[in-house]
């Protein structure tokens, strides 16, 4: 069936399922509704680097400025119990995105089969599972942080996989160890200072291994994908190098088709343990992205983070950073003089996803009901010159800088 | 003034049956015909914090749960995990809305709790020591 007609059967069948689950709505052993929201405010201080919680969002907060709209989303649940082995779970979240579609708003739609108590079969539109919060991350309720530590999350603009999965759960070694493999493609939005860019990904091929004692739990994921359309960046910089003659730049065909990144894999990687001691929380992850690309360097990130809870209360501080190498044109023969504009647009090319920052971060987090909590975050952050691949810049910024940011979110569930 | 002594003699005896709901033993059940005979409190973690669903016997289970902010699943949850039920509904918001886990079944009060089970075989729920009916069967006793 070709992917668009699959996802028009997806959304059709999901709607007759909702407004049905509606019209039964009292019964919970059937229908379950539920849903979660955060509203989240942030200020920052500087004036040359723009925040924004994720690559994927066009829009950025500029000294002086306070938003309400990168924090804050809802999103809404249903999940129908069709037999005692078979279910269905429709989820969409409303928040703030370059392109808005039915598309995107939706995050989950899939039907659920329950082999047994070890063997779940999941078909249709999942959360992506590639690090430790990317399934959850829009569920700020969840977490205890104001947001996903940006070093490690900002990179990653996908909110859902279309395809399928399977996960083995088995109690073990007095705790329960999960595997899960999964497979599929994604589409996303990655946006610049003046472009937005769609990004889609095929061929997923995942594994996530978790091993989980209740007080200490320890995660590994690692997931493999292959870029399936070229960014329009690209092809107007391959465009713009196959003009130039040889005598120029030496070679500049083959330089221009290094460039091109549709058919490459990209890998990512992580590993995060996290343990529970009396009112202490600690959690820790590390994560990489490599891949066959040019224009994408290897990524390293990381975060360590400790929270103490008192009463209804939780302090927390959490260390991140992110590593990547710096493309500097050192391509031979090339005429520098002449080309200055062509090589600092190759030089912007193969920098646009590198990123270089560390972020100290304190918060407090207030559980003000049982559903509802508030999350006051500051975030101290150092970003290296030619790094700043997680902010926008209007005057195309590349100076080091250190920057305040301020984060609120009120989540809830219900 | 004969309305008042009744309402102060409502308020006092529905205040001493939530004190003796709150300092008796809560006790996990199960449907009588369930062949599990007990659990220990680790099965009973996992269970509940739905890392994983099923008996010792690898048989599915369906968590019974008391809707809202019930004192007596508070008191469940802080005897068994030692979390508040904000945390608990915080960790079981990543399992909701990533459609890991389907949510409990809820039940308005203990006696719609007790019916649930009553009718499925594959029920656990927790309740006061002194609900416990012949229909059921007490899998693990908490703060004896």
């Amino acid at each position: 069936m070709p992917f668009a007609r699959y996802k028009r059967f997806l959304y059709s069948f999901f709607i007759i399922f909702a407004s049905h689950a509606i019209a039964n709505e009292e019964d919970n052993e059937i229908f379950q509704f539920s849903g979660f929201a955060t509203v989240g405010a942030v200020y920052t201080d500087s004036e040359h680097y723009g925040y924004r919680k994720h690559v994927g969002s066009n829009d950025s907060i500029y000294y002086g400025e306070v938003d309400f709209k990168q924090h804050s989303l809802l999103g809404l649940q249903a999940d129908w119990s069709i037999s005692a082995n078979f279910n269905a779970v429709y989820q969409g979240v409303l928040r703030d995105l370059p392109e808005q579609s039915f598309d995107r708003l939706t995050t989950l739609a899939f039907l659920r089969y329950e082999v047994n108590t070890n063997w779940n079969i999941r078909v249709g539109r999942t959360a992506p599972d590639l690090f430790l919060l990317t399934e959850y991350r829009d569920v700020d309720f969840s977490y205890i942080w104001a947001t996903a530590p940006n070093e490690v999350y900002s990179i990653i603009p996908y909110r859902s996989i279309d395809g399928i999965d399977v996960s083995y759960s088995k109690r073990g070694f007095g705790g329960v160890f999960t595997s899960k493999i999964f497979t599929g493609s994604s589409e996303a939005e990655i946006s610049a200072d003046t472009i937005i860019e769609e990004i889609k990904i095929e061929d997923i091929i995942g594994i996530s291994l978790t091993f989980d004692h209740y007080d200490w739990v320890v995660h590994t994921k690692h997931s493999q994908v292959t870029i399936a359309n070229e960014s329009q960046s690209n092809l107007f910089a391959v465009d713009g190098i196959n003009q130039i003659p040889d005598i120029l730049w030496p070679n500049s065909q083959t330089f221009a088709q290094s460039l091109l990144m549709k058919g490459n894999e990209v890998n990512y990687s992580s590993v995060s343990g996290q343990y529970q001691w009396r009112n202490w929380l600690a959690s820790v992850e590390f994560s990489q992205i490599n891949s066959d690309s040019k224009v994408i360097p290897k990524i390293l990130s990381s975060y360590a983070a400790l929270s103490y809870q008192v009463n209804t209360h939780q302090f927390y501080g959490i260390y991140a950073f992110t590593d990547s190498d710096i493309y500097v044109f050192n391509e031979p023969g090339v005429n520098k003089e002449l080309l200055g504009e062509a090589i600092q647009g190759t030089t912007d090319l193969l920098n646009f996803y590198v990123t270089n920052q560390e972020t100290i971060s304190l918060g407090w987090r207030w559980d003000i009901t049982n559903q509802m909590a508030s999350s006051l975050q500051w975030n101290f952050t150092r970003i290296q010159e030619n790094s700043s691949g997680l902010w926008l810049s209007e005057e195309d910024h590349k100076a080091a800088d250190d920057v305040n940011t301020f984060l609120f979110t009120l989540s809830l569930i219900f | 003034m004969k309305q008042f002594k009744f309402i102060l003699a409502t308020a006092l005896l529905m205040l001493s049956i939530v004190a003796v709901q709150a300092q008796e033993p809560l006790v996990v059940v199960v449907n009588k015909a369930n062949p599990i005979d007990k659990l220990t409190r680790s099965e009973l973690i996992d269970l509940f914090m739905g890392k994983y669903v099923a008996f010792p016997d690898d048989s599915k289970a369906t968590p019974v749960e008391l809707k809202g902010e019930h004192a007596i699943k508070v008191n469940f949850y802080q005897n068994l995990v030692g979390m508040s039920l904000s945390r608990v509904n915080a960790y079981w918001s990543r399992l909701q809305f990533t459609g890991r886990k389907r949510a409990a079944i809820f039940k308005s009060n203990e006696i719609d709790l007790i019916t649930f089970i009553i009718a499925n075989e594959q029920a656990i729920g927790y309740v006061p020591q002194s609900l416990v009916t012949e229909d059921l069967k007490v899998v693990y006793i908490l703060n004896e």
